[in-house]
Order: structure tokens, then sequence, then C-alpha cells
């Protein structure tokens, strides 16, 4: 089961454009940090964005099972165990991130969201890959010698 | 009879390998394949099992009718010449075939079975989805056919064995009889055996034999001594010989 806590993931979005706008300079060569950074006012729009990119992942696959609550949402797949949840949250992380700054930047600084579109492609082809591996078949117990004839 | 023994987990792990191994490729070739590369390969979803599960048993069936082409009638008229069964991970089949197969080729023919339905399987998961690749299995299914047909060649016919009996007993050595008498030779040969006993006297102006539902009889004709020989048709080793007395008493 993975727990996407939209407070946590709107923290994390909202450093991200923090670090962006520090350095992001408008044609004029003005700094552009206000027009980067969220208000508290904006912050609902940005767990829209946060389910929308859930929505990328969920729509993958049939097999996945989500339940949404006021304050989160939560997405497991039948078929991951282990390492294979591991790695689907770090890159569900990732990805749910790159996508709802890509999203914002793309209306307000388009050149600097590029970057963003592009990790949260990687980081969805990354999870496709990730839900359609199969793994060869379990050998079976026997063997061809176990496969015989006889004349009686 | 032959019995063929087939293992139901290695004919579903060989049609998963074959696929995995095209996904596999298809995947190497372009990444973006990875979602068809996933469907083409079966196996892990339910419905795919069931239609593995679906084709192994119909492709059994149809191999059970292209041996019709080479079963014989059973010995008894009321028993099926072909037939197959279940018991755990094994399928076996029984095939009534000639006396002359060669049993030489029976673990071939099993080996040929296993893989004709692996082949044919193969053929039914390709068909919706890449009928290049179908048509392939389908060769392999046919030189399967004719690999199985060429395992019913049959042996040099075996020249015929009669058990003749290799024992002969009589009971007592020496006949007494006055002309006109009738007598009767019984004698025991091997159980079971074929009776290919003959019976002849020495001197036939003293006494006749022939043949009787008992065994031998021995018609006196006139006074005198001669011998009843009982012997096999088939075995010098194998005889016995009876003093005969023709006498008269008055």
């Amino acid at each position: 089961m993975f727990t996407i806590k939209y407070t946590d993931y709107v923290a994390e979005i909202r450093q991200h454009l923090s670090i962006i706008g520090k350095r992001a300079k408008d044609s004029q060569g003005n700094n552009i940090f206000s027009s980067m950074t969220l208000s508290t006012a904006e912050e609902p729009i940005f767990q829209h964005y946060v389910a929308q990119a859930v929505g990328h992942i969920v729509a993958l696959s049939a097999d996945f099972t989500i339940s949404k609550s006021a304050d989160a949402i939560k997405v497991s797949h039948p078929r991951w165990q282990g390492a294979d949840e591991e790695t689907f949250h770090l890159l569900a992380h990732e990805f749910i991130i790159a996508s709802s700054v890509a999203e914002f930047l793309g209306m307000s600084a388009p050149d600097y969201a590029k970057k963003y579109f592009n990790d949260a492609d990687t980081l969805l082809s990354s999870i496709r890959m990730l839900l359609y591996a199969k793994m060869p078949s379990e050998s079976s117990a026997a063997s061809y010698g176990d496969v015989t004839g006889s004349k009686f | 009879m032959i019995k063929l023994t087939l293992i139901k987990s290695l004919i579903i792990e060989s049609v998963k390998n074959e696929t995995y191994k095209k996904g596999v490729f298809d995947k190497a070739l372009d990444q973006k394949n990875t979602a068809a590369a996933y469907h083409e390969q079966a196996g892990d979803e339910v419905y795919q099992e069931r239609m593995l599960a679906r084709t192994l048993y119909s492709s059994l069936e149809e191999l059970k009718t292209h041996f019709s082409d080479y079963i014989t009638a059973s010995p008894s008229s009321a028993s099926d010449n072909i037939y197959s069964t279940e018991e755990d991970d094994n399928i076996f089949i029984f095939l009534e075939v000639s006396d002359r197969f060669n049993a030489a080729f029976a673990k071939s023919l099993a080996m040929l079975s296993s893989k004709y339905i692996e082949d044919s399987m193969l053929f039914l998961w390709w068909t919706p989805l890449n009928e290049k690749l179908a048509s392939f299995y389908v060769q392999l299914v046919e030189r399967d056919l004719a690999a199985i047909r060429r395992c019913f060649s049959k042996t040099s016919p075996v020249a015929p064995v009669y058990a003749y009996t290799t024992t002969l007993e009589l009971t007592g050595n020496v006949i007494e009889m006055e002309p006109g008498e009738k007598h009767t030779v019984t004698y025991t040969i091997s159980d079971g055996a074929v009776d290919d006993i003959q019976a002849s006297v020495a001197d036939m102006r003293i006494a006749e034999v022939g043949r009787s539902r008992e065994g031998f009889t021995v018609r006196a004709k006139q006074r005198g001594v001669t011998t009843l020989t009982l012997f096999s048709e088939h075995d010098d080793e194998i005889y016995k010989t009876l003093e005969l007395y023709v006498t008269c008493h008055d």
C-alpha cells in the first residue's frame, strides 16, 4: 500500500518551486521568485495536480486499487511485493512531484517546465516497465526424464 | 498396449517460457513494447492460466484423434483401445497398438506427444496475436505429427512358436491281449502343451492302432509279440515304447 499524503507532497512541491524561483529570471533579467512560489490560497490546486498525477499511474493498470480520503490517496497493486513495491514507491513519489511541478510551471514559466515534463515522462515510463514486467515460468518439479513410454 | 506419461507442469512451463522469450525480445527491440510484451507473455493473469488449461486439454484430445490412425482393435472388443487418465501432475495415455510396435519408440512417442501439445498450444496462443508466428507453430505441429507417424513403424514379424510337449508319461509298459480284443492306451503330456503325440505298432500283422477320444486304441489281430511306440511328431527324444503280447488263453 502506497499512501500519498497531500500536505507532504505540497510541502515538497513548494521546495522545488522555491529552488527554481530563486534562480529563475524573466526575459528582462528580473527575478521571478514571487510568481514561482505558492500562496496558501493556491495550495488546493496542488492537491488537484497530485491527484491528477496519481490518476496517470492508476490508469496504467486495471489491477490498481485506489482509495481517497480528505487528506490522502492510497494505492496498491496485487502483483507487487518487496523490491518491486519499494521501487514503485520511489518512482511514483518522484513522478507525482515532477508532474505537479511541470503542470504549474507550464502556466507560469514554460521554459522551466520542459525539464519537469521530461522527467515525468521518463518516470511514468519506468513505472510502466515495472508494471508490465513478467517473470519466466516457475520451474516444474518434474524433469523430461519423467516423460516416459512403455509397452506392455 | 503402450502407456505414455506426460507431465502437465512441464508442458505449461514450456509454453510460458516460449512466449516469455518472445516478449523479452520485443521489449528489447523497443521499450514502447513494454505493455504489449507483457500481454503476449502467457501466465500470471487468471484468465491467461485458464486459456492455457483449455488449450492443453483440447490439444491432448486432438492428439488422441490423430492416434486413431495407428491404434488397433483391443483383444477384448469390450474394452477401449485408446484412453487417457490423469493423476496429480501426470497425464497417462493408453494406446492399443500392433504387437509389432517397436518398443524402443515408446519414449520417443511420449516426448513427441508432449511437444505436439506444446506446439499446438503455442499455435492457439499466437493465433489472435501474431499470424506469422502462429503459422510457424502450425509447421512445427505438422513436423511433430510426421515424427509421431514414424514411431509406428513395425518390427519384423516374429516366427510363431508352438508349445509342443516336452514330456510323455504312460502307465505300465506291457499290454497283454487276445486276438480281436481292444485296449485303450492313455498318456499324459506337459500342462498346456500342444498334443503332437502319435502311435505306431512295429508289426502291423499282430495289431493295429488308431486314435480314440481317450488316447490310442490298440486292436489285437493275431498272436504274436510286437511293440507299440508313442512318440512326439516334433521331438525325436520324446517317446515311450510298450511291449504288446497277443496270446490265446484257451
